[in-house]
């Protein structure tokens, strides 16, 4: 055959020849290098082909946050970042249309039936699991959080963490919904109320109930321990008590902390009051599990006397109260407590780690045996009684401490200047004390020791006891040592570092966000002043953790 | 999926039709591999990457429908490029604790690289993006022997003969494949690169 023309070439390229046409170009082709080069250069012509092959050899594979987007992106076209951040009416833009009347909407598959709570974190859903036809409870994360890539994996990772507890008195979590925007995670859902709103409701709480609630959310606590987990937000608003038998399901493990880093860049403010927490934990701390018993206490002590242990008009003396006081008695609000619940109350409250119970299954046993022997008292022997834990430093006697001492000081010439002259005239020894000797001596040593004493006695008296209550707490001398030096602060950004001066005694750490900077302790947040020392770069971020 | 191409001026004006979702998937399947790149070139840690990439292109949907996108001004290409180093430094100033003024922060390093190498890697990107894309759309129109006698012999350099050989063909027919395929390739590269 003869070569095909430019016209036949040109249209085989383009796809336009017969196939009678295509197979006897191909026969021709098959055998002659010019027609070959000549397709070539129709089709593209080498030079630009080059780069577009290796552009075409090149295709990575899409990465899976990438993935992610472009499915989040495809899915909804319409809700942006400014609208849900914005617009109140949005808060439930992130639902599909259900194609059931009277529902809210759906998420993949489920159907949202209404909304039961607000969290710091995010809303809670009562939903409908279509594909296993059962209720469930959906906690969606909080848009303004899930726009914060360290906040979206952490409570991801929190999520799961908690999914692999199965217990009778935890929620069971059942999926963490990670690949929709927002995430979301698929719970349980408990009918009832929470122990909060039973306290609201009815005050203090009847000993057995205390005893079996206690001894239910300690052992729901302990399965959760036992695999490592740090609960961070025990609160009476956290125990669930499902209806009817009012059993015990402890929600929300480990959620605490995925708003911790981020809400500050969103809204300065941190929500909800630190009642139940820590000391270790109200100091920015590290925490173990022993901080969840020393909350388990709190909740002990709301369920004993109807009120939180620390109550004060702000996030910040509750903290400072949480930190440096023990709570009103619980014979003083209700007197039917008896002794020994007040003990364990007490060795759960203890300031000091060391002197806490050491494990919730300690705790639930304990409880456990109390609650027999209340319901059986002739087979069931009453448990041991807790020692007693030293009581931390009230300020009231902190104040009477400080005073003490310049009285002694005050007191001691007329005890030590009569000694002497005694002592020395019994032994009869060296000099003989006379009445001028007496009356030099006392003069000597009595009047320095008296004057020192005055000194002191004054100072004492005109600082406030607040003020002294924070020089004997080792905490509050801490932050206050801290605060005269300057402070880093760190941003998500790699390597920048600011300083700033912190204000005396209002947190252990600062946090900036452009001009704003906040002090921090524990998980609150004061706006502070700065000073402007961008030049000074001390070292690197060391990571958002 | 139905991967009809459409170009890319009019992916740009369906876009503004909220109920068009074919175009809008196309689109998000065509410029957010790029945002994410560029992010990740730029030291971005994955899932910011993400995230930078949806407000991108979700505030680019909002804006093509309004004045921001002036097509007379210039191409889409540089437009999205400024709207991705836009949203990259407000993320930076979100993310960076203090005013950024301190030297070396990331948003500095920014600022002092030569524009010149910055719209080279952008465009870059957003070439290879466009031959993928135009690839996966190209790629339902012939039939599987054709577009592997293409792939092995343009882009994996394999010899004609040889590929013959592998997928019993003719040599003729190899060449007749490869060359369709790229002439298909390259008008919609074409189309989807219009105004460049």
């Amino acid at each position: 055959m003869t070569h095909p023309t430019i016209d036949q070439l040109r249209r085989l390229v383009a796809g336009a020849a017969t196939s009678d046409e295509q197979a006897a170009i191909a026969a021709h082709v098959d055998s002659c290098a010019e027609c070959q080069a000549a397709l070539d250069r129709l089709a593209t012509g080498p030079d630009l082909w080059s780069g577009i092959a290796a552009q075409l050899a090149d295709k990575s594979p899409i990465e899976p946050a990438l993935a992610q987007a472009m499915d989040a992106l495809q899915a909804h076209p319409t809700v942006t970042a400014a609208e849900s951040n914005t617009t109140p009416d949005s808060k439930l833009s992130f639902l599909a249309p259900s194609d059931a009347p009277g529902h809210l909407g759906k998420m993949k598959h489920y159907e949202v039936l209404e909304v039961v709570g607000k969290g710091g974190m995010g809303i809670v859903l009562r939903a409908l699991d279509t594909k296993l036809q059962r209720i469930c409870a959906i906690k969606v994360m909080m848009p303004e959080l899930a726009a914060i890539a360290t906040a979206r994996q952490r409570f991801i990772r929190e999520a799961r963490a908690a999914a692999a507890v199965s217990h009778e008195h935890v929620v069971t979590i059942h999926a963490v919904e990670e690949d929709h925007a927002p995430p979301f995670l698929v719970m349980q859902y408990v009918a009832g109320r929470s122990l909060q709103q039973r306290i609201d409701d009815t005050g203090a709480l009847e000993l057995k109930e205390i005893l079996r609630i206690g001894m239910q959310a300690a052992s729901g606590l302990a399965a959760a321990h036992a695999q490592g987990l740090v609960h961070r937000d025990i609160k009476p608003a956290n125990i669930l008590l499902e209806n009817g038998v009012e059993r015990v399901k402890i929600t929300d493990f480990g959620l605490a902390r995925v708003g911790d880093d981020s809400r500050v860049t969103q809204t300065g403010v941190v929500t909800g009051t630190p009642q139940y927490m820590a000391p270790e934990q109200a100091r920015g701390e590290a925490v173990d599990q022993r901080a969840d018993l020393f909350s388990l206490g709190g909740v002990l002590y709301a369920m004993c006397t109807g009120y939180a242990p620390f109550r004060a008009s702000s996030s910040m003396a509750v903290l400072k109260k949480v930190c440096d006081e023990s709570p009103r008695p619980i014979s003083e609000l209700n007197s039917e407590i008896p002794d020994w619940l007040v003990a364990i109350v007490n060795k759960l409250m203890a300031k000091d780690v060391k002197d806490r119970f050491q494990s919730a299954s300690e705790l639930s046993a304990l409880l456990g045996q109390h609650l027999a022997h209340l319901q059986q008292p002739s087979q069931v022997a009453i448990p041991a009684r807790v020692d007693p834990v030293r009581s931390p430093i009230s300020p009231a006697e902190t104040s009477r401490k400080s005073v003490a001492l310049p009285i002694a000081l005050m007191l001691l010439p007329l005890f030590v200047v009569p000694a002497i002259v005694l002592t020395s005239n019994f032994l009869d020894k060296g000099i003989v004390f006379g009445a001028q000797e007496s009356v030099i001596c006392l003069g000597v040593v009595g009047v320095p020791l008296f004057l020192v004493g005055l000194v002191l006695l004054i100072s004492r008296l005109t600082t406030r006891p607040d003020d002294s209550a924070n020089a004997s707490s080792p905490a509050q001398a801490r932050i206050a040592g801290e605060t005269q030096a300057q402070q880093c602060m760190g941003g998500g950004c790699n390597n920048c570092r600011r300083f700033v001066r912190l204000l005396p005694g209002s947190c252990d750490r600062a946090i900036g966000h452009d001009s704003l900077v906040f002090g921090q302790l524990g998980r609150t947040r004061t706006r502070l002043s700065f000073v402007r020392r961008t030049s000074n770069i001390l070292r690197q971020f060391a990571g958002a953790d | 999926m139905n991967n009809a191409p459409v170009t890319r001026a009019s992916l740009l004006l369906r876009i503004r039709d909220c109920a068009d979702t074919q175009a809008w998937r196309q689109f998000v399947q065509l410029y957010a591999p790029v945002v994410f790149a560029y992010a990740r070139r730029r030291r971005i840690q994955e899932a910011d990457a993400a995230d930078l990439t949806q407000e991108v292109l979700r505030s680019v949907a909002n804006s093509v429908g309004k004045f921001d996108y002036d097509r007379t001004r210039g191409s889409f290409r540089s437009w999205l490029f400024a709207v991705t180093r836009n949203k990259l430094m407000d993320l930076h100033r979100r993310q960076s604790f203090g005013p950024s003024t301190g030297g070396n922060s990331v948003q500095d390093l920014l600022n002092q690289q030569t524009a010149r190498e910055e719209v080279d890697a952008w465009d870059q990107e957003f070439r290879k993006q466009v031959f993928s894309t135009a690839a996966d759309h190209v790629r339902d129109e012939f039939e599987t022997f054709t577009w592997q006698a293409f792939w092995r012999t343009a882009v994996d350099g394999v010899k004609p003969a040889e590929v013959a050989r592998e997928l019993n063909m003719s040599v003729g027919a190899v060449y007749i494949a490869k060359s369709r395929v790229q002439a298909r390739l390259k008008e919609h590269i074409h189309e989807l690169t219009e105004d460049d």
